[in-house]
């Protein structure tokens, strides 16, 4: 499991490469968390080389966006494959979290926010 | 084939997990969608055990079956932890807002979702759980498109 973190136009993106499950979540969610920390505001998840999550990783994701939203951020997911889109179906998040088909589309929505 | 994996309490075993999947998956060339449901199912559990289910036992083992029965693959998970039925936990309202929800329980109701069966006994000092899913168009066909 991997982390890239970059800025792009005032927005945080943070690339997950991998298998986000059980073993792998506490380090993601240390890397997340540390966003927060550092009062960053717009967060972009890029899920395009994420190749699986499990709800270890959705509680990880459901706890930042949670901190994050009490310090007045925002985090969005882009580029979800197929099998991480059916999760994020399956726990109900699609009316409640951000989600987009391109970090593009997704940076658009940051940016103008 | 059959597929059988014997785990510790170590989740980095969880790579293994998918590993055997992925054999499974391509012995019996499953579709993409139920190597998903497969992997998911087991993550799930398999963590649960792990995370919960061994407070004071000795020696932690859970086993891992895969196999295929007619038009259904048949998973068999079996642990000698805590005495527990997952299933009995109370299926997760997803309609509640994000803030309102028990972080917990998730992976029970995704289980739910992606199997069509689940029986769950404790016998011989075992959790024992049988998941089936029956096979679906995408699977067994013998056309690249149908691995992943």
């Amino acid at each position: 499991m991997q982390t890239i973190k970059t800025q792009q136009d005032g927005v945080t993106v943070v690339e997950l490469r991998g298998r986000l499950d059980s073993q792998t979540s506490p380090a993601v969610e240390k890397d997340l968390m540390s966003l927060v920390e550092s009062n960053e505001k717009k967060v972009l998840v890029d899920c395009q080389s994420l190749a699986y999550v499990s709800s270890a990783g959705l509680r990880v994701f459901l706890m930042v966006q949670k901190a994050l939203k009490q310090r007045g951020g925002t985090i969005v997911f882009a580029a979800l494959n197929g099998s991480v889109k059916m999760v994020f179906r399956m726990a109900g998040l699609p009316p409640l979290v951000g989600m987009y088909d391109t970090r593009e589309d997704a940076l658009a929505v940051l940016k103008a926010g | 084939m059959d597929g059988t994996l014997t785990l510790t309490n170590d989740l980095a075993r969880l790579a293994d997990v998918a590993h055997l999947v992925h054999q499974f998956g391509e012995a019996h060339r499953l579709g993409h969608e139920t190597r998903f449901a497969l992997n998911l199912a087991l993550d799930e559990l398999v963590t649960n055990t792990i995370s919960y289910g061994f407070d004071g036992v000795a020696e932690p083992r859970i086993t891992v079956r895969l196999a295929l029965d007619g038009e259904a693959i048949v998973v068999h998970l079996a642990d000698n932890g805590l005495p527990f039925d997952p299933l009995s936990r109370p299926e997760v309202d997803t309609t509640v807002p994000l803030e309102d929800r028990p972080i917990g329980g998730l992976g029970v109701h995704f289980v739910r979702q992606v199997m069509d069966e689940l029986h769950y006994e404790h016998a011989a000092g075992e959790n024992r759980l049988t998941l089936r899913r029956r096979l679906r168009p995408g699977d067994g066909i013998p056309d690249e498109q149908a691995g992943g």
